[in-house]
Protein backbone atom coordinates (compact mmCIF):
# COMPACT_ATOMS: atom_id res chain seq x y z
CA UNK A 1 0.00 0.00 0.00
CA UNK A 2 2.73 2.59 1.22
CA UNK A 3 4.80 2.40 -1.89
CA UNK A 4 1.69 2.10 -4.15
CA UNK A 5 1.02 5.45 -2.35
CA UNK A 6 4.15 7.23 -2.76
CA UNK A 7 4.08 6.54 -6.54
CA UNK A 8 0.97 7.71 -6.73
CA UNK A 9 1.91 11.21 -5.25
CA UNK A 10 4.86 11.21 -7.49
CA UNK A 11 2.99 10.91 -10.37
CA UNK A 12 0.21 13.28 -10.00
CA UNK A 13 2.21 16.14 -8.84
CA UNK A 14 5.20 15.15 -11.41
CA UNK A 15 2.50 16.38 -13.71
CA UNK A 16 0.93 18.87 -12.08
CA UNK A 17 5.15 20.88 -11.19
CA UNK A 18 5.11 21.05 -15.90
CA UNK A 19 1.59 22.01 -16.12
CA UNK A 20 1.61 25.02 -13.23
CA UNK A 21 2.76 27.80 -15.76
CA UNK A 22 2.03 30.94 -14.09
CA UNK A 23 2.76 29.45 -10.54
CA UNK A 24 1.97 26.78 -8.49
CA UNK A 25 -1.52 28.13 -7.17
CA UNK A 26 -2.56 27.89 -10.31
CA UNK A 27 -2.83 24.12 -10.33
CA UNK A 28 -4.71 24.35 -6.90
CA UNK A 29 -7.94 23.81 -8.51
CA UNK A 30 -6.45 20.95 -10.45
CA UNK A 31 -4.91 19.42 -6.96
CA UNK A 32 -8.65 19.41 -5.17
CA UNK A 33 -10.21 17.88 -8.23
CA UNK A 34 -7.86 15.20 -8.04
CA UNK A 35 -6.56 15.06 -3.85
CA UNK A 36 -10.40 15.45 -2.52
CA UNK A 37 -12.71 13.65 -5.42
CA UNK A 38 -10.70 11.05 -7.15
CA UNK A 39 -8.06 10.00 -5.26
CA UNK A 40 -9.82 10.64 -1.62
CA UNK A 41 -6.79 11.39 0.09
CA UNK A 42 -8.16 14.36 2.35
CA UNK A 43 -11.93 16.04 2.45
CA UNK A 44 -12.62 19.23 1.27
CA UNK A 45 -12.63 20.90 3.87
CA UNK A 46 -9.13 19.69 5.03
CA UNK A 47 -7.69 20.80 1.50
CA UNK A 48 -9.45 24.53 2.42
CA UNK A 49 -7.55 24.52 5.78
CA UNK A 50 -4.30 23.52 4.41
CA UNK A 51 -4.33 25.94 1.65
CA UNK A 52 -4.94 28.59 4.15
CA UNK A 53 -1.77 27.26 6.57
CA UNK A 54 0.23 26.48 3.45
CA UNK A 55 -0.41 30.41 1.92
CA UNK A 56 0.02 31.72 6.09
CA UNK A 57 3.38 29.76 6.20
CA UNK A 58 6.79 31.21 4.87
CA UNK A 59 8.46 29.81 2.03
CA UNK A 60 7.04 29.27 -1.63
CA UNK A 61 3.76 28.99 -2.15
CA UNK A 62 3.39 25.36 -3.48
CA UNK A 63 3.80 23.70 0.52
CA UNK A 64 0.44 22.92 0.40
CA UNK A 65 1.53 19.60 -1.92
CA UNK A 66 4.04 18.70 1.45
CA UNK A 67 1.17 18.51 3.38
CA UNK A 68 -1.22 16.63 1.14
CA UNK A 69 1.91 14.20 0.81
CA UNK A 70 2.35 14.29 4.71
CA UNK A 71 -1.12 12.99 5.46
CA UNK A 72 -1.09 10.25 2.61
CA UNK A 73 2.18 8.39 3.50
CA UNK A 74 3.95 10.65 6.30
CA UNK A 75 7.44 12.15 6.49
CA UNK A 76 8.04 9.78 3.47
CA UNK A 77 5.05 10.90 1.18
CA UNK A 78 5.82 14.66 2.38
CA UNK A 79 8.94 14.43 1.00
CA UNK A 80 8.21 12.12 -2.56
CA UNK A 81 5.15 14.81 -3.24
CA UNK A 82 7.24 18.44 -2.69
CA UNK A 83 10.38 16.73 -4.35
CA UNK A 84 7.60 15.54 -7.19
CA UNK A 85 6.07 19.12 -7.36
CA UNK A 86 9.61 20.84 -7.54
CA UNK A 87 11.90 18.70 -9.40
CA UNK A 88 10.38 18.44 -13.68
CA UNK A 89 9.75 22.47 -13.14
CA UNK A 90 13.86 23.11 -11.19
CA UNK A 91 15.00 21.30 -14.38
CA UNK A 92 13.46 23.47 -16.88
CA UNK A 93 13.76 26.70 -15.10
CA UNK A 94 17.62 25.63 -14.82
CA UNK A 95 17.63 24.74 -18.90
CA UNK A 96 16.19 28.58 -19.70
CA UNK A 97 18.14 29.96 -17.08
CA UNK A 98 21.38 28.80 -18.53
CA UNK A 99 20.21 29.38 -22.22
CA UNK A 100 19.21 33.17 -20.81
CA UNK A 101 22.77 33.40 -19.12
CA UNK A 102 24.43 32.32 -21.90
CA UNK A 103 23.20 34.88 -24.22
CA UNK A 104 23.88 37.98 -21.93
CA UNK A 105 25.81 39.48 -24.55
CA UNK A 106 23.55 39.18 -27.40
CA UNK A 107 21.38 41.62 -29.21
CA UNK A 108 18.44 39.63 -28.72
CA UNK A 109 19.19 38.94 -24.97
CA UNK A 110 19.62 42.69 -24.68
CA UNK A 111 16.01 43.93 -26.57
CA UNK A 112 14.31 41.06 -24.27
CA UNK A 113 15.64 42.28 -21.13
CA UNK A 114 14.35 45.65 -21.97
CA UNK A 115 11.30 44.77 -23.17
CA UNK A 116 10.58 42.30 -20.21
CA UNK A 117 11.44 44.96 -17.54
CA UNK A 118 8.65 47.47 -17.60
CA UNK A 119 6.23 44.51 -17.85
CA UNK A 120 7.57 42.98 -14.77
CA UNK A 121 7.32 46.01 -12.64
CA UNK A 122 3.57 46.07 -13.98
CA UNK A 123 3.39 42.52 -12.50
CA UNK A 124 4.74 43.26 -9.35
CA UNK A 125 2.42 46.41 -8.85
CA UNK A 126 -0.38 44.03 -9.76
CA UNK A 127 0.39 41.36 -7.66
CA UNK A 128 0.62 43.70 -4.75
CA UNK A 129 -2.66 45.11 -5.55
CA UNK A 130 -3.73 41.05 -5.69
CA UNK A 131 -3.21 40.20 -2.31
CA UNK A 132 -4.69 43.62 -1.18
CA UNK A 133 -7.93 42.61 -2.95
CA UNK A 134 -8.06 39.30 -1.73
CA UNK A 135 -7.05 40.20 2.01
CA UNK A 136 -10.44 41.21 2.77
CA UNK A 137 -9.14 44.43 4.61
CA UNK A 138 -11.57 47.42 6.10
CA UNK A 139 -10.79 51.04 4.75
CA UNK A 140 -8.19 50.97 7.55
CA UNK A 141 -6.56 47.95 6.12
CA UNK A 142 -6.31 49.65 2.39
CA UNK A 143 -5.28 52.89 4.55
CA UNK A 144 -2.14 51.03 6.33
CA UNK A 145 -1.07 49.34 2.94
CA UNK A 146 -1.36 52.89 1.76
CA UNK A 147 0.98 54.42 4.52
CA UNK A 148 3.27 51.02 4.18
CA UNK A 149 3.73 51.37 0.68
CA UNK A 150 5.15 55.22 0.65
CA UNK A 151 7.01 54.08 3.88
CA UNK A 152 9.00 51.27 2.21
CA UNK A 153 9.03 53.53 -0.95
CA UNK A 154 10.49 57.29 0.15
CA UNK A 155 12.55 55.19 3.30
CA UNK A 156 15.93 52.71 3.67
CA UNK A 157 14.32 51.28 6.90
CA UNK A 158 14.41 47.71 7.51
CA UNK A 159 11.31 45.94 6.96
CA UNK A 160 11.58 43.59 9.90
CA UNK A 161 10.75 45.79 12.93
CA UNK A 162 7.63 47.43 10.28
CA UNK A 163 6.38 43.75 9.55
CA UNK A 164 6.44 43.12 13.26
CA UNK A 165 4.58 46.25 14.30
CA UNK A 166 2.01 45.54 11.68
CA UNK A 167 1.10 42.14 12.42
CA UNK A 168 1.04 43.47 16.46
CA UNK A 169 -1.44 46.20 14.89
CA UNK A 170 -3.44 43.58 13.66
CA UNK A 171 -3.51 41.58 16.45
CA UNK A 172 -5.08 44.99 18.54
CA UNK A 173 -7.49 44.69 16.00
CA UNK A 174 -6.11 48.35 14.54
CA UNK A 175 -5.70 47.08 11.31
CA UNK B 1 25.41 56.95 -3.42
CA UNK B 2 27.52 57.76 -6.84
CA UNK B 3 26.21 61.03 -9.15
CA UNK B 4 25.04 59.91 -12.70
CA UNK B 5 22.81 62.02 -14.82
CA UNK B 6 21.06 58.61 -15.87
CA UNK B 7 18.77 56.70 -13.99
CA UNK B 8 20.50 53.83 -14.45
CA UNK B 9 21.37 51.83 -11.46
CA UNK B 10 24.72 51.25 -9.70
CA UNK B 11 26.88 48.82 -11.51
CA UNK B 12 26.61 44.87 -10.62
CA UNK B 13 30.13 43.82 -8.68
CA UNK B 14 30.11 41.18 -10.53
CA UNK B 15 33.70 40.30 -9.11
CA UNK B 16 32.25 39.02 -5.84
CA UNK B 17 30.13 35.88 -7.02
CA UNK B 18 28.54 34.22 -3.86
CA UNK B 19 29.34 30.94 -2.93
CA UNK B 20 26.80 27.62 -2.18
CA UNK B 21 26.37 28.24 1.23
CA UNK B 22 25.94 32.09 0.81
CA UNK B 23 23.24 31.02 -1.78
CA UNK B 24 21.36 28.74 0.83
CA UNK B 25 21.44 31.06 3.68
CA UNK B 26 20.70 34.32 1.63
CA UNK B 27 17.83 32.15 0.34
CA UNK B 28 17.05 30.85 4.15
CA UNK B 29 16.89 33.95 5.01
CA UNK B 30 14.61 35.23 2.09
CA UNK B 31 11.90 32.76 2.64
CA UNK B 32 11.80 33.36 6.72
CA UNK B 33 11.90 36.98 6.24
CA UNK B 34 9.15 36.93 3.85
CA UNK B 35 6.33 35.19 5.88
CA UNK B 36 2.88 36.54 5.27
CA UNK B 37 4.11 37.54 1.52
CA UNK B 38 6.10 40.36 0.04
CA UNK B 39 9.04 37.91 -1.17
CA UNK B 40 9.76 39.79 -4.60
CA UNK B 41 10.25 43.05 -2.75
CA UNK B 42 12.90 41.20 -0.05
CA UNK B 43 14.29 39.76 -3.29
CA UNK B 44 14.99 42.72 -4.71
CA UNK B 45 15.93 44.45 -1.55
CA UNK B 46 18.64 41.63 -0.55
CA UNK B 47 19.63 40.67 -4.12
CA UNK B 48 19.89 44.17 -5.57
CA UNK B 49 19.94 46.87 -3.34
CA UNK B 50 21.91 45.11 -0.40
CA UNK B 51 24.42 42.62 -2.25
CA UNK B 52 24.20 43.67 -5.65
CA UNK B 53 24.54 40.78 -7.56
CA UNK B 54 22.03 41.60 -9.76
CA UNK B 55 21.47 44.71 -11.16
CA UNK B 56 17.36 45.97 -11.68
CA UNK B 57 17.42 44.91 -15.38
CA UNK B 58 18.28 41.49 -14.87
CA UNK B 59 16.04 41.01 -11.64
CA UNK B 60 13.34 42.06 -13.84
CA UNK B 61 13.88 39.67 -16.43
CA UNK B 62 14.22 37.07 -14.15
CA UNK B 63 11.65 37.78 -12.05
CA UNK B 64 9.18 37.37 -15.53
CA UNK B 65 10.63 34.43 -16.29
CA UNK B 66 10.17 32.75 -12.88
CA UNK B 67 6.70 33.87 -13.42
CA UNK B 68 5.84 32.66 -16.56
CA UNK B 69 7.83 29.19 -16.38
CA UNK B 70 5.89 26.31 -15.23
CA UNK B 71 7.18 25.87 -10.95
CA UNK B 72 6.09 28.26 -8.15
CA UNK B 73 7.76 31.92 -8.50
CA UNK B 74 10.22 31.62 -5.92
CA UNK B 75 11.09 28.93 -6.77
CA UNK B 76 12.41 29.94 -10.06
CA UNK B 77 13.62 32.53 -9.46
CA UNK B 78 15.91 30.97 -6.39
CA UNK B 79 16.97 28.58 -8.82
CA UNK B 80 17.70 31.94 -11.40
CA UNK B 81 20.13 33.19 -8.68
CA UNK B 82 21.95 30.16 -7.87
CA UNK B 83 22.43 29.33 -11.15
CA UNK B 84 23.50 32.52 -12.50
CA UNK B 85 26.88 32.41 -9.57
CA UNK B 86 27.27 28.47 -9.26
CA UNK B 87 25.77 26.73 -11.70
CA UNK B 88 23.02 23.16 -11.31
CA UNK B 89 24.63 23.30 -7.57
CA UNK B 90 23.87 26.56 -7.12
CA UNK B 91 20.54 26.25 -8.22
CA UNK B 92 20.00 23.57 -5.81
CA UNK B 93 21.56 25.28 -3.24
CA UNK B 94 19.76 28.53 -3.05
CA UNK B 95 16.51 26.31 -3.96
CA UNK B 96 17.46 24.12 -0.81
CA UNK B 97 17.59 27.43 1.07
CA UNK B 98 14.66 28.65 -0.09
CA UNK B 99 12.70 25.35 0.93
CA UNK B 100 14.17 23.39 3.59
CA UNK B 101 13.00 25.12 6.92
CA UNK B 102 9.45 26.28 5.66
CA UNK B 103 8.86 22.75 4.70
CA UNK B 104 9.76 21.46 8.22
CA UNK B 105 7.61 24.05 9.77
CA UNK B 106 4.93 23.14 7.77
CA UNK B 107 4.70 19.55 8.39
CA UNK B 108 4.68 20.47 11.77
CA UNK B 109 1.85 22.80 10.91
CA UNK B 110 0.39 19.62 9.29
CA UNK B 111 1.19 17.33 11.87
CA UNK B 112 -0.84 19.89 14.62
CA UNK B 113 -4.26 20.59 12.04
CA UNK B 114 -4.93 16.51 11.76
CA UNK B 115 -3.97 15.81 15.49
CA UNK B 116 -6.02 18.60 16.40
CA UNK B 117 -8.84 19.82 13.63
CA UNK B 118 -8.49 23.38 14.20
CA UNK B 119 -5.95 26.00 12.16
CA UNK B 120 -3.69 28.29 13.85
CA UNK B 121 -5.29 31.36 14.75
CA UNK B 122 -3.50 33.94 13.36
CA UNK B 123 -5.85 35.45 11.29
CA UNK B 124 -5.39 38.85 12.85
CA UNK B 125 -1.71 38.92 13.21
CA UNK B 126 -1.55 37.55 9.72
CA UNK B 127 -3.71 40.56 8.71
CA UNK B 128 -1.72 43.21 9.91
CA UNK B 129 1.63 41.65 8.38
CA UNK B 130 -0.08 41.31 4.91
CA UNK B 131 -0.73 45.01 5.07
CA UNK B 132 2.53 45.83 5.21
CA UNK B 133 3.79 42.84 2.98
CA UNK B 134 1.15 44.88 0.16
CA UNK B 135 3.15 47.56 1.09
CA UNK B 136 6.11 46.04 0.32
CA UNK B 137 5.43 44.70 -3.26
CA UNK B 138 3.82 47.98 -4.43
CA UNK B 139 7.17 49.99 -2.92
CA UNK B 140 9.36 47.10 -4.82
CA UNK B 141 7.47 48.03 -8.18
CA UNK B 142 7.18 51.69 -7.49
CA UNK B 143 11.20 51.59 -6.72
CA UNK B 144 11.88 49.44 -9.52
CA UNK B 145 9.76 51.45 -11.84
CA UNK B 146 11.55 54.58 -10.88
CA UNK B 147 14.39 53.61 -13.28
CA UNK B 148 11.74 53.39 -16.08
CA UNK B 149 10.41 57.65 -14.89
CA UNK B 150 11.68 59.63 -18.40
CA UNK B 151 10.48 57.13 -20.77
CA UNK B 152 7.11 56.91 -22.03
CA UNK B 153 7.17 54.07 -23.37
CA UNK B 154 8.28 52.11 -20.89
CA UNK B 155 5.66 53.73 -18.68
CA UNK B 156 3.00 52.66 -20.89
CA UNK B 157 3.93 49.21 -21.00
CA UNK B 158 3.92 49.40 -16.81
CA UNK B 159 0.44 50.23 -17.30
CA UNK B 160 -0.94 48.52 -19.66
CA UNK B 161 0.67 45.27 -17.73
CA UNK B 162 -0.98 46.38 -14.70
CA UNK B 163 -4.41 47.06 -16.53
CA UNK B 164 -4.31 44.16 -18.50
CA UNK B 165 -4.08 41.98 -14.77
CA UNK B 166 -5.96 43.73 -12.88
CA UNK B 167 -8.39 45.53 -14.22
CA UNK B 168 -8.70 42.83 -17.53
CA UNK B 169 -7.65 39.86 -15.24
CA UNK B 170 -6.39 38.25 -18.02
CA UNK B 171 -4.15 35.50 -17.90
CA UNK B 172 -0.11 36.12 -17.45
CA UNK B 173 0.56 34.28 -20.32
CA UNK B 174 -1.77 36.88 -22.20
CA UNK B 175 -0.20 39.88 -20.71
CA UNK B 176 3.06 38.68 -21.97
CA UNK B 177 1.67 37.80 -25.52
CA UNK B 178 0.49 41.64 -25.96
CA UNK B 179 3.01 43.65 -24.52
CA UNK B 180 6.01 41.57 -25.03
CA UNK B 181 6.50 41.39 -29.18
CA UNK B 182 5.63 45.43 -29.73
CA UNK B 183 8.18 46.42 -26.18
CA UNK B 184 10.72 43.67 -27.75
CA UNK B 185 10.65 45.25 -31.32
CA UNK B 186 10.69 48.78 -29.57
CA UNK B 187 13.54 48.24 -28.16
CA UNK B 188 15.17 46.18 -30.61
CA UNK B 189 15.15 49.27 -32.71
CA UNK B 190 16.22 51.69 -30.22
CA UNK B 191 19.60 49.37 -28.18
CA UNK B 192 20.11 51.45 -25.15
CA UNK B 193 23.00 50.43 -23.20
CA UNK B 194 24.43 50.04 -19.99
CA UNK B 195 28.11 50.75 -19.81
CA UNK B 196 30.40 48.04 -21.77
CA UNK B 197 28.88 46.84 -25.47
CA UNK B 198 28.69 50.79 -26.66
CA UNK B 199 32.19 49.70 -28.48
CA UNK B 200 30.47 46.56 -30.57
CA UNK B 201 28.46 48.66 -32.47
Amino acid sequence: MRPGALVALATFFSTMSILSIGGSNSVVPEMARHAVGEAHWLTGGAFSDLFAISQAAPGPSNLIVAMIGYKVAGLAGAVVAQAAMMLPAAVLMIVVARIWQASSGAAWHIALEAALGPIAVGLILASGWTVAEGAGFSSRGYSAAAIFTLLFWRTNLNPLPILAIAGFLGWMRAI
Amino acid sequence: MPTSDTAEPVPVRTAVAPGLPELFWLFNRLTLVSFGGGLTAWARKLIVEDKRWLDDAEFLSAYALARVLPGANQANFAIYVGHRFRGVPGAAAALLGLTLVPFCIVLGLAWAYFRSGAVPAVQDILRGVTAAAVGLALSAGLKAGEGFARRPAALAIIALAFVGSIVLHLPLLAVLAILAPPAFLVAWRHPRRRGDAETER
